[in-house]
Formats: structure tokens, sequence, C-alpha cells
């Protein structure tokens, strides 16, 4: 029985075998494995941009825990209100003035807890101010209002004679 | 450093000594690269592999505690490494996309048309590699690095110590078979 051819191929399939993996790493060594472990060390955010992110978020936060929960029929703080929809709509009453809307740009309604206007109890025969969804634009930043000129048409309101009111139709927060 | 055993060198390493890793890389890089090599067959990725396994290794040195030898440790990373490349597609198919590597292949024929004919009957043998049943060829791969026994490939791989000997001997067998029928 003749073994050559076969070891010939035993050889070969050694040969083989031991090229795929009878090697050395070219990049590999102590100090770029060194170098690797001093990277993933590292933070990956600057320190820099972590702070001024924090900063942010507490400045922000302690903003939105001081905002003032005003509530004001007349619109004494407007200045600080998100421009809305505005309107005054009239009761079938004969001395009920005019419809004034002002739409001046719709913004995304941002949930944060306010004081709701209650609307429970119109006053009869008296115009009713429905002012809708008074919200405060974000902290330091009114970029989006300076791109619009704001005009709000002129609001009448007939002063409210609350004496002749009887007490129990007061609005109840 | 070369006389320091690695048990030595794991508890300088442990205590805090730069060196002593620097010298565990330097010592054991070898190993752990052949044992991705056996795994991914393909040089970028078990480059790869055997850098993420030392990152590794020098993060859970604390947990090392010489049960096995180090040099099985760090081939058990990189063999676990190696698996997680390949469940995720990483490794490239050195069929395809590493015929540098495989023109490498030591060739003693002077005569360039004996050269030629060499080249290509290693080419057919890997191809026969290649088709080998995945455990098959990963142990033979492993075996034949030698860098490992056969109690410690069948530690790193989770079998018995027998079941890496017949796994030798049946990749062996059926490559032997494979490339008489091609030869035919």
């Amino acid at each position: 029985m003749n073994h050559e051819p076969k070891d010939d191929l035993d050889r070969t399939i050694d040969e083989v075998l031991g090229s795929m993996v009878a090697a050395e790493p070219r990049r590999v060594n102590a100090a770029s494995v060194r170098k690797a472990i001093g990277e993933s060390r590292s933070p990956r955010v600057p320190v820099w941009f972590a702070a001024a992110a924090v900063l942010i978020l507490a400045i922000g936060g302690l903003l939105m825990l001081s905002a003032p929960a005003v509530k004001s029929p007349g619109g004494a703080a407007q200045s600080r209100t998100t421009p809305q929809t505005v309107a005054a709509r009239p009761t079938p009453s004969p001395e009920s003035q005019q419809v004034a809307q002002t739409t001046v740009m719709p913004m995304p309604v941002r949930k944060r807890s306010r004081i709701e206007t209650p609307f429970e109890p119109p006053y009869e025969g008296l115009p009713r101010l429905v002012v809708a969804s008074i919200d405060l634009p974000e902290p330091l930043a009114t970029p989006r209002l300076g791109a619009f000129a704001l005009s709000i048409a002129k609001i009448e309101i007939t002063p409210l004679l609350v004496s002749t009111l009887p007490n129990d139709s007061e609005p109840k927060q | 450093m070369d006389r320091v055993t690695d048990e030595e060198l794991v508890h300088r390493a442990q205590g805090g000594d730069p060196t002593a890793f620097d010298a565990i890389v330097e010592r054991h890089k070898g190993a752990v690269f052949r044992a991705a090599m056996a795994a991914l067959r393909n040089r970028e990725d078990a480059e790869d592999v055997t850098q993420e396994t030392f990152i590794t290794a020098y993060r859970k040195l604390d947990t090392f505690r010489g049960e096995s030898q180090l040099r099985t440790w760090l081939s058990r990373i990189a063999w676990n490494r190696s698996m997680d490349h390949r469940r995720r597609g990483k490794f490239r198919s050195f069929l395809h996309l590493d015929e540098p590597d495989a023109v490498e292949l030591p060739s003693l024929e002077a005569d360039p048309e004996r050269k030629t004919l060499a080249a290509s009957v290693h080419g057919k043998v890997r191809r026969q590699i290649d088709r080998l049943p995945e455990n098959l060829r990963d142990t033979l791969l492993l075996a034949t690095a030698g860098d490992l026994d056969y109690a410690s490939i069948a530690e790193l791989m989770g079998v018995r110590e027998g079941t890496i000997k017949s796994r030798v001997h049946e990749a062996r067998a059926m490559l032997r078979s494979s490339l008489e029928d091609a030869a035919r």
C-alpha cells in the first residue's frame, strides 16, 4: 500500500492550517492597549459641555418652579403670555360690545401646571372674557416672537358690577 | 519580566503596576490573537478582538483568581468576543476579502510552475477547511495554533476533553476525504 500521497496530503493540510493561525498581531502591543485603556477611561463628553448642560437644566428648573402662576382677568401680566386666541364673546345682552379676536401665532402648547380660569357661572347679561390657554414662553428666549408683528385689537370691557351679584355666583377655584 | 511567572505579574498588575500589565500583554498577545484567528479567520477582526480582549482583561483583572491559567482565561475572553463578532456578522470571509492573507502561504517551491500548482492546492485545502462544520473547524484550528492543550481548549469551549480529541480526529478525516474525492 502506497502511503506517499496521504503523507503529502497530511503535510499540505498541516501547512495550510498552520498558515491560518500561526501569526502574530501586527498592531496590538502593550502601548496600543495602554492607549486604548486610557481613551476608554477619559470622558467622552467635554467637561465644560457637561457643566454647561447641568447649569442650564438647573436654571431652567428653578425658573419653572419660581414662575408665578398669574391669574389676571384683565391681562395685567401680558408680557409673559404666549399670544393665543383672545376672544370676548358677548352674551345675549343689548350692551354687548364687539368681538375682538386676535390670532397672532399658534405655538405648541407646553404642558405645565397652571391655574385654569373657571368658566362655570357666566354673568348673565354681561360680556364674558374668555382667555384661552395662557402659556409661558421658553425662559430667557423669545426669538420666535420677534419675527412677528404683534397687533392686539382694542378690547373694551364693560366693568362688572360685583355689588349687584349674589355672593354664591362668585367663580370658585 | 521574562522570568516572572504569570501569577506574579497578575498580582503586581492587580496592585496597580502598569508595567506588569504591559508584560502580560506582550507575553500573551500571540496566543490571544491566534485564538481569535481560529474563530474569525480574518486578520483585521482578530486584531480588533485581541485589543478588546486586553482592555476587558484589564478591567476584570480583579476577578481573576487563578483558577485557570492566565493564558486560558485570556483566550476564553478572546473566544467569547470572537463569538460576539461572529454573531454580529462582523467578520469577513477570508475567501472573499482576505486574498492578501491567502497569498502569504509559505511555499518552498522554486519553480514558478510548481509554485502556482502549490498555491492552487493550498487554495483548495483552505476552501475545504472553510466548508467543515463550525465546531469541527474551530476545534481543529485552535488545536493547530498550539497555544492551548486539549484540556484548555475543552475548558474554553465548554466541552469535555474527549470531545476535543474526537473533533480534531473527525475534522482531519473529513478534510482528507473531501480532498481525496476532489483529486479523483
